[in-house]
């Protein structure tokens, strides 16, 4: 390493990372149970 | 036999030319990292897919110290430009290429271990990544440590010519090592706060930076580490705000000067018929445009010469300069801003790590059409003093004499006394022939301007 990566920087990407992981998380969760439950109804429509 | 004057931070290598050809030296202490990177097949899908700038192994016994571990020898990119010198669009895509190379390194198992915009230059109208030696195993747990790095080179500056005025790119000519966090915050509109990736990626990491100023690294992060999986979604997280930042480039008066211009369609197909002429003369294989606007001329230029660089002032023009060569897939045409009344000068260290506009030449034909009227009137730039600074740049000259009785001229002395006496025809040829000669010259059809074809050799360059 021959760059100063910067004590605040790198706290600060961890804390980062950490809560835009959290959010992708979520994302990706909510993704999959609005796609489970829209499956379910197509399948009682049909 | 030298060392780039911009090539001694890094420990791991140095670029220097010999005999006329450019090679990097590998030191012993980046062997290892070097020959990871090398069998992990990282650098040939890299260069396969045209993001990284190819190279061969050469002769060891060419390394200018003992510390040469090995020499390479890269491609030569035909033009070095710097992030002050590009629009818009060049430095996002510039970033953007620098964030796909740190995923594309992730996949291998490796990480950018800088992340600045002097790594990237423009090939064929396309970025590459030209730092072969930017490359280190990826340990597991690790922050990218070039993360502020990119902020300050990319990220601060992309948001300010976004979300504040397009010149504040200029800022990067000052602050070499990127817009320093704090400063861009401060630059950055009140309403940016409310933007999250602003406020994680600018305003909260200038607020960690100051706090943590003093600390040292491993007392900070301690224990924390960082999977690979959060790693590649801060990347991502970065990348989507990168691509979403936006401008448009209209409303300044460059933008839309070829629109507004006063040549009939019959004189601009008579200038673009003499410019081909009078460059069939000479065939260059390196022109410089300055004063190019949105590069109508460069184009022409083109079909001729294998590169024309495309110089002009205005954010805007350069712009949709280089949109079109995007949009075309147009290789061989550089558009870049540069103020031709205040050129690019040497920067860094000893003024050796970036160079001035001039020491990047001559070019084998500087264009200077509808541009002097510009410099000599509305900059105050006596011609002789033009003419001498484009002897400079180039060994041929293609200009236009734009006289005073011109619309454009016109307007540019509306409101204002004539104190250019000089400037006439009789007066441009003056002073332009202490410094040329001249080989031609051809009246443009439908308009007073007039075309030249001008030469250095054998000149008094006095």
């Amino acid at each position: 390493m021959y760059i100063d990566p910067a004590a605040g920087s790198l706290i600060l990407q961890v804390v980062a990372a950490a809560a835009l992981s959290v959010f992708a998380f979520v994302g990706r969760a909510r993704r999959k149970t609005r796609e489970f439950f829209s499956s379910i109804l197509n399948r009682r429509r049909e | 036999m030298s060392r780039l004057g911009a090539s001694f931070r890094d420990p791991s290598g140095f670029v220097f030319g010999r005999d006329g050809a450019l090679y990097r030296q590998v030191n012993r202490v980046f062997a290892d990292e070097f020959e990871a990177c090398t069998s992990s097949g990282l650098y040939d899908a890299l260069v396969q897919d045209g993001m990284l700038v190819a190279h061969r192994p050469a002769d060891p016994s060419l390394a200018l110290t003992p510390e040469a571990y090995a020499v390479i020898e890269p491609d030569r990119v035909p033009f070095i430009s710097y992030p002050y010198e590009w629009c818009f669009g060049e430095l996002r895509d510039a970033a953007l290429l620098t964030l796909d190379v740190q995923l594309r390194a992730l996949e291998r198992g490796f990480v950018l271990r800088d992340a600045s915009a002097y790594n990237v230059q423009f090939v064929d109208g396309r970025p590459v990544f030209i730092d072969t030696l930017s490359f280190e195993r990826y340990r597991d747990g690790q922050p990218w440590a070039a993360y502020k790095q990119f902020c300050e080179h990319f990220l601060v500056p992309l948001m300010l010519m976004a979300r504040r005025d397009v010149r504040c790119g200029l800022l990067l000519r000052e602050h070499l090592d990127g817009i320093p966090l704090e400063l861009g915050s401060a630059l950055l509109p009140r309403r940016t706060w409310a933007e999250p990736s602003a406020l994680l990626h600018v305003h909260l990491h200038a607020r960690a930076q100051r706090k943590y100023a003093d600390a040292k690294v491993s007392s900070v992060v301690g224990a924390r580490r960082m999977s690979k999986s959060a790693l590649v979604t801060l990347i991502g997280n970065i990348r989507s705000t990168v691509q979403r930042l936006d401008w448009r480039p209209a409303g300044t008066p460059w933008a839309d000067y070829v629109d507004g211009t006063n040549y009939s369609e019959a004189a601009a197909e008579s200038k673009a018929r003499i410019v081909r002429r009078f460059l069939e003369r000479t065939r260059p294989c390196v022109v410089w445009d300055m004063g190019a606007n949105t590069g109508v001329y460069s184009r022409v230029a083109r079909e001729i010469a294998p590169l024309v660089v495309s110089f002009d002032i205005d954010p805007a023009a350069v712009e949709r300069n280089y949109r079109t060569v995007r949009e075309r897939g147009e290789t061989g045409l550089l558009p870049l801003v540069l103020d031709v009344a205040n050129p690019s000068p040497a920067l860094g260290w000893a003024h050796r790590e970036r160079m001035s506009l001039a020491e990047r030449g001559p070019a084998d034909t500087v264009m200077a059409l509808a541009l002097v009227h510009h410099l000599a009137i509305a900059g105050n730039v006596p011609l002789d003093h033009i003419a001498a600074y484009f002897a400079q740049l180039g060994r041929t000259l293609v200009i236009e004499f734009v006289p005073k009785s011109d619309s454009q001229v016109e307007r540019l002395l509306r409101n204002r006394p004539d104190i250019f006496a000089d400037y006439s025809r009789d007066g441009f040829e003056r002073a332009f022939r202490r410094h040329f000669i001249i080989e031609e010259c051809q009246p443009v059809a439908d308009a007073e301007r007039v075309l030249y074809r001008m030469t250095t050799d054998g000149a008094s360059t006095a």
